[in-house]
């Protein structure tokens, strides 16, 4: 149930933020998340998964 | 408000006598001539005039740097220095950098000592104008017989036609000439005329790094506030930006911004503008705003280029004439000083006759790595601060509205200390500073010399290999005679015995556990110590034999011998 309470803590958050603070928020998650993890190869990795679904969209 | 003349220096304006080859009936016949005698130019000179080869050094303008330009000196480039017999000079004028303080906007978010190890001779990092560390290098060069300086003589081209003996076109105040020579050095700097003439075109290196453009002022300012580097993140007159200011020696100051990309450079260099800046930040130390004078105002834009080699021939490029680094973290001038200690030992064995000629290939084996490398390395270590995309912008914003909270942000904004390998030997180059490996440079240490106290680097001679055996008790007959060592036609080879622990004839003896275990030696060992100060080879019990063939293979006579 890891992974569902993530989910709910990020998505509560960003619900307290306006809508142009919520970029800047995921920004910071992300270096505070890329820092404890330290494995720059799993950040390009999970980089890539999440530019996916950009991608099949270009492309469809 | 007026930029002023700067009071820490004087510049003098320099002649020479004219050119021989305007008067010789036969051309000379020069084994080395240089371009340019900025630092490097001037280090390269004084490096191969060691060895007594004679240089001709042709400088275009008359006089020195007429700016601050590099301001941070390291280590390595005072023990360059050093071998040169001037870093006393150097370090008379120079400070030594004390701390680092990293503020995000009014608060002081860290402060750190810049690294004075007591094992090391010399501090991390030097200040001093460039207009001083050339003077110092300039005082040397006019005191060596072997050095033709040239002042007022230019080059405006080079003719390769004869491949072993480039010839450069000069201008001088009393005439135009030309000059052979068995080797020419282009330390011209980034537009320089030898690289140009020769169609040579610099590759970009790493991620294009940095379309950015940065001003850069000094001024003149009496204070007590401690010797430091200050990086301001998001200063309160200015959100989202960061600033850097320096402290010089003589009451100097620098300011050291970069623009943001809808900034007009002109209107941001204007002195009324730039000192508002001034202004601004004096305010944030608590120092008065109405007694500074502005000396200079610059701008620059980060290059991140290498030539594709550092050889054409007999033609050979260092310095700015070679690469363009990024300034940040005392790359450029530094990065200069390295290639002439690597370049200048070689140039003088292959002129002495006692290196074959492929020596001069491993200048450019062993530089232009390093260099691409350092290249990359800054390119990223940067991309927080300069952001040059949307997406690094974003991600600079977020890294600065953490830095007050999180310690791990700080290397990601502080580019300083990135990595700046300066190992040979690839698969050393990620060890930290100081293990004495084969390939990185000989970390000092404290010794004592007949009971007095000095250091390791003390023993090492100028213009030559240094052997250091280690031993705990009289190494006695153990070592054989330098001669046998090294062939009878090979001259550029000095030994010392440093003792492991104190003994009745030993005159040199390390002086404490922290200095063994800094060198990670044990009795028998041996190291050779290149002339620019590089661990070349480390052995336990050496033979005779053993140590030439490591002496000749240095030298890159490693064919002959397998033979």
């Amino acid at each position: 149930m890891e992974l569902q309470k993530s989910f709910r803590v990020v998505s509560s958050a960003i619900d307290k933020l306006r809508p142009d603070q919520a970029t800047d928020f995921l920004a910071r998650l992300v270096l505070i998340l890329a820092n404890e993890i330290g494995d720059a190869e799993k950040i390009a990795n999970a980089v890539d998964r999440a530019l996916s679904p950009v991608s099949q969209g270009e492309e469809g | 408000m007026q930029v002023e003349t700067p009071r820490y220096f004087e510049w003098s304006r320099y002649r020479s006598a004219p050119p021989v080859e305007l008067s010789a009936l036969e051309k000379a016949d020069h084994p080395i001539a240089i371009v340019g005698a900025g630092p490097v130019g001037l280090t390269l000179a004084l490096t191969i005039a060691q060895y007594g080869i004679p240089v001709v050094l042709l400088e275009a303008r008359d006089t020195l740097s007429d700016n601050s330009r590099t301001l941070a000196v390291t280590r390595r480039s005072v023990q360059i220095l050093d071998r040169l017999g001037i870093a006393q000079a150097f370090r008379e004028k120079a400070i030594t950098r004390e701390s680092n303080y990293v503020y995000h906007g009014r608060r002081l978010v860290s402060q750190a000592p810049y690294g004075q190890d007591p094992q090391e001779k010399y501090p991390d990092i030097s200040v001093l104008q460039q207009p001083w560390t050339e003077k110092v290098l300039l005082d040397a060069v006019i005191e060596s017989p072997y050095i033709d300086i040239r002042w007022l003589n230019a080059v405006t081209g080079i003719n390769t036609s004869d491949p072993l003996r480039p010839e450069l076109e000069v201008e001088a105040p009393e005439g135009v000439y030309s000059l052979a020579a068995r080797y020419v050095i282009a330390a011209d700097g980034a537009r320089g005329q030898v690289r140009r003439s020769l169609g040579l075109k610099y590759e970009e290196i790493g991620d294009g790094v940095i379309s950015r453009n940065f001003v850069i002022c000094d001024f003149e300012l009496r204070s007590d506030l401690p010797i430091a580097r200050r990086l301001w993140i998001c200063p309160p007159y200015r959100p989202n930006s960061a600033v850097i200011l320096h402290r010089q020696p003589f009451d100097v100051w620098r300011l050291d911004y970069a623009l943001d990309d809808d900034e007009d450079i002109e209107k941001a260099m204007s002195p009324d503008v730039v000192a508002g800046r001034v202004k601004e930040q004096l305010s944030l130390l608590g120092l008065s705003q109405d007694e500074f004078r502005l000396v200079w105002i610059s701008s620059y834009r980060p290059m991140s280029r290498s030539l594709p080699c550092y050889r054409a021939g007999n033609v050979l490029f260092a310095g700015d004439a070679a690469h363009q680094t990024p300034i940040f973290g005392g790359r450029g001038m530094n990065q200069g000083l390295l290639d002439a200690a690597n370049l200048g030992w070689k140039l003088a064995l292959v002129l002495k006759g006692e290196a074959p000629e492929k020596l001069l290939d491993t200048y450019d084996a062993e530089r232009r790595p390093l260099i691409v490398q350092n290249l990359h390395d800054i390119g990223l270590a940067t991309l927080c601060m300069t952001a040059p995309t949307k997406g690094a912008a974003l991600m600079r914003k977020a890294a600065f509205d953490l830095l007050p909270t999180e310690p791990f942000i700080l290397p990601l904004i502080d580019a300083f200390n990135a990595s700046k390998s300066e190992c040979l030997d690839p698969a050393h180059k990620d060890m930290p500073t100081h293990p004495a490996v084969v390939g990185n440079p000989l970390p000092d240490c404290i010794v004592q010399i007949e009971g007095k106290s000095a250091f390791l680097h003390d023993l090492l001679c100028p213009a030559s290999f240094t052997g250091l055996f280690f031993c705990v008790d009289d190494p006695g007959a153990s070592i054989p005679a330098t001669a046998e060592k090294t062939g009878a036609r090979h001259r550029t080879y000095t030994e010392a015995v440093v003792h492991l622990r104190p003994h009745d004839r030993a005159k040199i003896v390390l002086a404490d556990d922290a200095a063994r275990a800094r060198l990670e030696v044990e009795d028998g060992d041996w190291m050779l110590i290149r002339p620019d100060g590089y661990i070349q080879s480390r052995i336990t019990r050496p033979s005779a034999q053993e140590i030439q063939h490591e002496y000749l293979r240095a030298i890159g006579c490693q064919v002959e011998i397998e033979r």
